[in-house]
């Protein structure tokens, strides 16, 4: 799994990881996510173009960087959570971008679907923040 | 004495260059010489297994000098390597030269020795461990499908490694005797670990399934005690239903969980059930849906993890599409649970052909007659 960052800007200044390869491991990308929160990010777009597969592990690295974000940014957990028990909250600080049909089926099973944006367009998504 | 202070003694004559990449000698050659290292890394590997990664200034190779046996292990250049033979000659001959040469020769093996038994017994060790763990995960799982007058119930189970992360299990309800609940889930990891983790969900849902908790209520309540721990667990995915034996109405919530296949007798027809939900343990709140459908006589529901869609044959998964094909070769009348369940099964199984499984394969089949 290899990951590269870039900076884009919409509304708020937004850190898209470029994932590459099987995600299968949730260390890379907790990493890579809590450096960049250290450094200041509290928008984070992962692209997941590039990544074929998602397992179990991988899910896990993507919660990380959820909770994370949630933490850093101070959120109103307990409107998190009725939210998530409607069905209507949605994440403003982690957005993914273009998964792939195995990956789509990974994050709707696990129904990340239901609290995590998907885009298939990069401008769109960083404007969406 | 170091080692490396043979090497002014050693035959130049009889150096060779080998290639990264290349194998030195395969375990069960015949060989007569041990290999000096002068530059270079050299894998030494058995059964696919490393036992030794080796730099420059030390020898390999040198049981089959001293003992005249075929080679014990296969030796492969890391890195471009240049080596010295050491044949019988020019081992009496260094001896000679250098006195301390063969005791340190000795030395070397004997702590070779005592690292490989040291790593053996350790090996055993978590063999045994592994071994004492499935038997428990075992012992979690239901010793036979149950037995209810009008349906079929079947279920198979094989774990990836001695001990998986997936469980099945049919929970009867005292105080409702027309209940059954249904329960298929899969732990975020392999290992005595995941098992474990997995036998504390299976109190947690049998303790609730008899709270008398709808399959949501009871998805919600395992999230709960599961975040509530705030340990750094795996995450579980999970499958619920309550079925009434009588009336066949079952009522379901999937947390995260792969949907069922659910075939009708009456129109052929084979769909997944409705229903979306969170995976468990990773969110303080979780949002489930519950379901209610009625199975009718004739009608079967395949319940599944996903090291059944998720089975290899090379970089091809076997897919939801592989999972609807067998469940529909095998739905001609007459359909059993058993017949079913074992089609799939031997399906998936022909689809890895024989590779070792990366997912436990679990699946559970309920059929009303």
């Amino acid at each position: 799994m290899e990951i590269t960052t870039s900076e884009a800007n919409g509304r708020f200044p937004v850190t898209i990881f470029h994932l590459k390869g099987d995600l299968m491991d949730e260390e890379p990308l907790q990493s890579q996510a809590q450096k960049a929160v250290a450094e200041g990010s509290r928008h984070i777009l992962l692209d997941l173009e590039e990544v074929p597969y998602i397992s179990s592990a991988g899910l896990r690295g993507i919660q990380a960087v959820f909770q994370l974000l949630q933490d850093s940014s101070g959120a109103d957990s307990k409107a998190m959570r009725q939210g998530i028990l409607a069905g209507t909250y949605r994440s403003p600080n982690l957005k993914l971008l273009n998964p792939s049909k195995n990956g789509m089926k990974a994050l709707g099973v696990a129904g990340y679907d239901m609290f995590l944006e998907i885009h298939h367009d990069r401008q769109t998504a960083v404007d969406s923040f | 004495m170091a080692l490396q202070d043979v090497i002014p003694y050693l035959d130049k004559e009889q150096q060779i260059v080998v290639p990264a990449g290349q194998v030195i000698f395969h375990a069960g050659d015949i060989g007569y010489e041990m290999y000096f290292i002068l530059s270079g890394e050299v894998l030494i590997s058995t059964h696919g297994q490393v036992l030794d990664h080796l730099r420059a200034g030390i020898v390999f190779g040198e049981m089959a000098l001293v003992d005249n046996q075929v080679r014990s292990a296969t030796a492969t250049a890391v890195t471009d390597c240049l080596l010295t033979l050491i044949n019988e000659a020019c081992f009496a001959r260094l001896t000679r030269q250098l006195p301390t040469f063969a005791t340190d020769l000795m030395i070397l093996m004997s702590a070779r020795l005592r690292r490989y038994m040291e790593e053996e017994v350790q090996r055993q060790r978590l063999e045994e461990e592994l071994a004492i763990g499935r038997q428990i995960q075992l012992s979690l799982l239901p010793e036979s499908p149950p037995s209810i007058p009008g349906w079929e119930f079947a279920a198979r189970y094989q774990a990836a490694r001695q001990v998986g992360g997936d469980l099945y299990d049919f929970i009867f309800d005292p105080a409702q005797a027309d209940l059954l609940h249904l329960v298929i889930a899969d732990v975020t990891g392999k290992g005595v670990p995941a098992a474990m983790f997995m036998a504390l969900c299976r109190t947690i849902i049998r303790t609730e399934a008899l709270n008398g908790r709808s399959p949501a209520d009871l998805l919600q309540r395992t999230n709960q005690i599961l975040i509530n721990e705030r340990r750094s667990w795996p995450f579980l995915t999970a499958f619920f239903a309550s079925l009434n034996t009588r009336t066949g109405q079952l009522t379901y919530a999937t947390g995260g969980h792969d949907r069922p296949y659910w075939l009708q007798a009456e129109n052929g027809r084979l769909q997944q059930l409705e229903g979306r939900g969170m995976l468990l343990g990773a969110f303080p709140q979780v949002y489930l849906e519950e379901h209610t459908i009625n199975l009718a006589s004739g009608d079967s529901l395949v319940l599944y993890t996903d090291g059944v869609t998720e089975a290899r044959q090379g970089e091809t998964l076997f897919e939801e599409g592989g999972l609807e094909a067998v469940i529909r070769a095998n739905s001609h009348a007459p359909v059993t649970s058993d017949h079913l369940a074992q089609g799939i099964f031997d399906a998936v199984v022909a689809f890895s052909g024989g590779a070792a499984q990366s997912d436990d394969i679990t699946l559970m089949v309920v059929h009303r007659q």
